[in-house]
């Protein structure tokens, strides 16, 4: 196996409190190794990071890059794949199409370029998972997992209705097994049940048709399910009302109920995902306010949420994909162009429709405004993630552009220049001087989402034992003011110097050298006692029968369906 | 007085060459062992000019594209993007030539002598292309899966023969003119501008347009019922071209709330059309 020595690099490792200390790394047979243990007779690959930063792999916790609804979206956007075709080099490197909706390949070389190992797909129906899986397998070199939706679920939906927690969590452990997913994901809870029977969308605190609760309700109860399974990710939450004026009250709500949620495991009790989306003030389009502030008060005072920005990116055409089927309805009567929309059996619905972010736009300003608003006035950033939820508000290719925003001040003034003024002079972010500093964002993209993401072991750090997964970029944080040169930042981050990932360099000045690395796909297995199993198999096999187009036997995916799998097993406490 | 460039394939390609450099704005200012070295795709690899085409010219190029005029002989159906983007100057080509000529073109002229093939003047902004054969689907049009109004936004585009399928899809300006006949679908999605058949047109002219104007000057096969009819007319004057047949004008496509305008001919649609005749009584 080959041995590797990164010398002379400033190192950021939030998760061991290195703050860009210059200190040796080695690794050896795919893991960090202190340097004594590495083998002097066999060759060891020394890399002179002189000037550079070394950071860990980073991890992107949401990032639509696999399933049905990509795929979909592939097909519906060819406009999207024009002059974006790089041919690939014989013979192992593929070729890479598109944008907001991208190839398997493009996404895995992408995030590799930037110097990020592991991506999370956070919405796939229980049912197309399959797909998900397959396509996953296709994403060379990065790490992933994936998020299942139970949210709208008519299984479930009997369950909490039938009031039997242990039921409940129960089940949602054999849908995490049987489709291998890492956490669960709430798109909308309750709405896409609304949006079939009577084409409309619900707020938190409306009765869901036919069963009479609400989703706060499913929130609640999906929640302590959670906390019955120690999921490492507990709960991944879309809120109601999404791109509607007004809606930063349903996300404060939403936030509130991680105070009644019963706590039994470590950790934070959900995760508000994409929250520009719902941080909208003001009554109308042409009122709408950004909420940040408010958001970021209640995440300060509230230690058990938290969540990703789902930033806006003014000038990027982008392909809205979700399973929030009322909000892309919506959507398609503002754009007018295109729309698809899908019903995936009992799951839930969704929808795609593409879209534009115009600088000079009201509203487009005002989504830009919210995300960073939120980051800069916030106490305790490790609860913050970076995410664009591509390709909804941005890709993920966009991120080093974050990135320079959220470190400099002179770069958001420079990309103020071209936005609304009007919406500009409304909102509190030209009077932020807040700048966040390299080890910010290392704690941002590496060590707070692997600990949110229980994989604090081995991802997101470079101490001993860690996977290797590590990026090192070509920015020299004591020979350049990065505030002032924040478009050095922006080049650096988005084409890493080098990139090594199971203890192999596959990225060498930003082009990748070695594509045949593959990622694991990790996915989550909890402990459900036999009895308890047993009771699940009479309450759910007819009831599959009935609602799906396929068997219980059927469901079940196969850990030989997985290219390459991790899996994660958990000790409940529904023994 | 232009200067005359003269480019010549060497043998046949057996694959679709990108030649996007062939244009008079890159040409400008080069010497010509600059322009032998222009880079072009041959099926997707980079090759230079010089290995495909020989060219005879000045040693230097004026600095005024607007000077030069390339000439290229033989028939080409496999070359690509000729004039992409072109702002001045003219180009000629004695023979077939392929896909996406002028697409994008921002002014000069093209005249091609021999057929084109499909997404020919695709894009344009300005400029005028002449063909003297047919030519093939999509003229003046946007790609597929783009916005309404994205195709020819000006210019003209003339056709001496026939042409194919879904001409003017998308356009929002400039003119098309086809003598000869033209394929189904006519003119889907424009917002604009102006599409002229002297000849005979397929299936459904104006699907989803919201906009523009069409002229059939010979039969049609069928007509979308979200077309309203709205008067006779004759005779018919159009970009300076008079008809003197008697045509039926429709505003469409109602689909869409759209109101372009849809003139067929009444005296070689009489069939089709006599529904219709008796709404305007």
């Amino acid at each position: 196996m080959t041995q590797i020595l990164i010398k002379n690099g400033y190192v950021f490792d939030p998760l061991n409190n290195i703050k860009g200390e210059v200190m040796d790394i080695a690794i050896k047979d795919g893991k960090i190794v202190d340097s004594r243990n590495l083998n002097p007779s066999e060759e060891i690959t020394i890399i002179d990071a002189k000037g550079k930063i070394v950071m860990p792999g980073g991890i992107d916790i949401h990032s639509h890059i696999a399933g049905p609804k990509i795929n979909i979206g592939r097909l519906m956007r060819p406009e999207d794949h024009y002059m974006t075709n790089v041919p690939g080099e014989f013979p192992y490197i593929r070729a890479e199409t598109g944008l907001s909706t991208p190839n398997v390949f493009k996404i895995g070389y992408e995030y590799a370029r930037m110097g990020y190992t592991l991506a999370a797909e956070p919405a796939t129906p229980p049912v197309m998972t399959r797909h998900t899986h397959h396509e996953l397998n296709d994403i060379p070199i990065i790490d992933k997992m994936a998020y299942v939706i139970v949210d709208s679920n008519w299984i479930l939906l009997d369950l909490i209705a039938n009031n039997d927690p242990k039921l409940l969590a129960a089940y949602l452990a054999w849908v995490l097994k049987s489709t291998k997913t890492y956490s669960l994901k709430l798109v909308d809870p309750g709405s896409d049940f609304a949006w079939l029977l009577q084409g409309r969308g619900l707020d938190i605190y409306e009765q869901i048709p036919v069963y009479g609760f609400t989703p706060a309700d499913i929130v609640k109860n999906v929640a302590e399910a959670a906390q019955m399974l120690n999921l490492p990710h507990k709960v991944h939450i879309h809120c109601n009302k999404l791109g509607f004026p007004g809606n930063y009250a349903t996300t404060i709500k939403t936030m509130e109920l991680s105070s009644k949620v019963h706590k039994m495991t470590e950790g934070p009790a959900m995760h508000i995902t994409h929250v520009q989306f719902t941080g909208y003030k003001g009554d109308s389009w042409s009122t709408l306010e950004s909420g940040g502030e408010d958001i970021a008060k209640v995440l300060n005072s509230n230690p058990d949420v938290t969540l990703d920005l789902g930033q806006v990116i003014p000038g990027r055409s982008v392909t809205t994909m979700t399973g929030d089927a009322p909000f892309e309805y919506v959507l398609y009567h503002l754009t007018r162009n295109k729309w698809y929309s899908s019903d995936v059996e009992t799951d839930g619905a969704s929808g795609i429709v593409p879209y534009k972010y115009k600088e000079k736009s009201y509203v487009n300003t005002v989504q830009w405004v919210i995300g960073l608003e939120i980051t800069l006035l916030v106490q305790d950033i490790s609860r913050v993630f970076i995410a664009t939820d591509h390709p909804n508000a941005g890709l993920f290719t966009d991120y080093p552009l974050v990135f320079s925003w959220l470190m400099s001040k002179k770069a958001r003034e420079e990309t103020m220049k071209k936005l609304s003024q009007k919406a500009l002079k409304k909102s509190a972010l030209p009077a932020i001087d807040r700048e966040l500093t390299l080890y910010d964002i290392a704690l941002m993209t590496r060590a707070s989402p692997a600990k949110l993401l229980g994989l604090e072991n081995t991802k997101g750090h470079l101490g001993i034992g860690a996977d290797a997964d590590v990026a090192i970029y070509d920015i020299d944080p004591m020979n350049m003011d990065l505030s002032k040169d924040y478009n050095k930042v922006i080049q650096g981050f988005r084409k890493a110097w080098l990139v090594i990932k199971n203890g192999e360099i596959v990225v060498r000045d930003g082009e990748i050298i070695n594509p045949l690395v593959t990622g694991s796909t990790y996915y989550a297995s909890p402990e459900v006692p036999v009895s308890l199993e047993k009771d699940l198999y009479k309450a759910i096999y007819n009831k599959i029968k009935q609602y799906y187009t396929i068997t219980y036997e059927s469901f079940i995916i196969d850990e030989k369906e997985l290219l390459k799998s991790k899996v994660m097993n958990l000790r409940t406490s529904l023994g | 007085m232009p200067v005359n460039y003269y480019i010549k394939l060497k043998d046949n390609p057996s694959v679709l060459i990108d030649a996007r450099s062939i244009t008079p704005d890159s040409f400008a200012g080069k010497k010509i062992n600059e322009i032998l070295l222009l880079k072009i795709l041959e099926g997707g690899k980079p090759i230079a000019l010089q290995d495909l085409f020989d060219v005879e010219g000045p040693s230097e190029a004026p600095k005024d594209p607007g000077e030069i005029a390339i000439i290229i002989e033989k028939s080409i159906t496999k070359v690509s993007f000729i004039g992409y983007r072109m702002s001045k100057g003219s180009i000629t080509i004695n023979g077939d030539a392929g896909h996406f000529i002028g697409y994008k073109m921002r002014g000069g002229n093209i005249t091609i002598r021999g057929n084109a093939r499909n997404y020919l003047g695709a894009k344009m902004k300005d400029g005028t292309i002449e063909v003297f054969g047919n030519a093939g689907h999509w003229i003046g049009a946007k790609l597929l899966g783009e916005k309404p109004g994205k195709g020819m936004k000006g210019g003209t585009i003339t056709i001496h023969g026939n042409a194919g399928s879904e001409i003017g899809s998308g356009m929002k300006g400039g003119t098309i003119i086809i003598d000869g006949s033209a394929k189904n679908s006519a003119g889907n999605y424009m917002t604009g501008g102006t599409i002229i058949v002297k000849g005979n047109g397929g299936l459904y002219p104006g699907l989803r347009m919201s906009g523009g104007r069409i002229v059939i000057n010979g039969s049609v096969q069928a007509l979308l019922p979200s077309f309203y009819v709205d008067s006779i007319i004759q005779p018919l004057k159009v970009k300076g071209i008079t008809f003197s047949k008697s045509f039926m004008s429709f505003i469409g496509d109602a689909l869409i709330g759209g109101h372009g305008v849809l003139q067929v001919s009444y005296d070689d649609n009489k069939e089709l059309l006599e529904e219709f005749r008796k709404l305007l009584v």
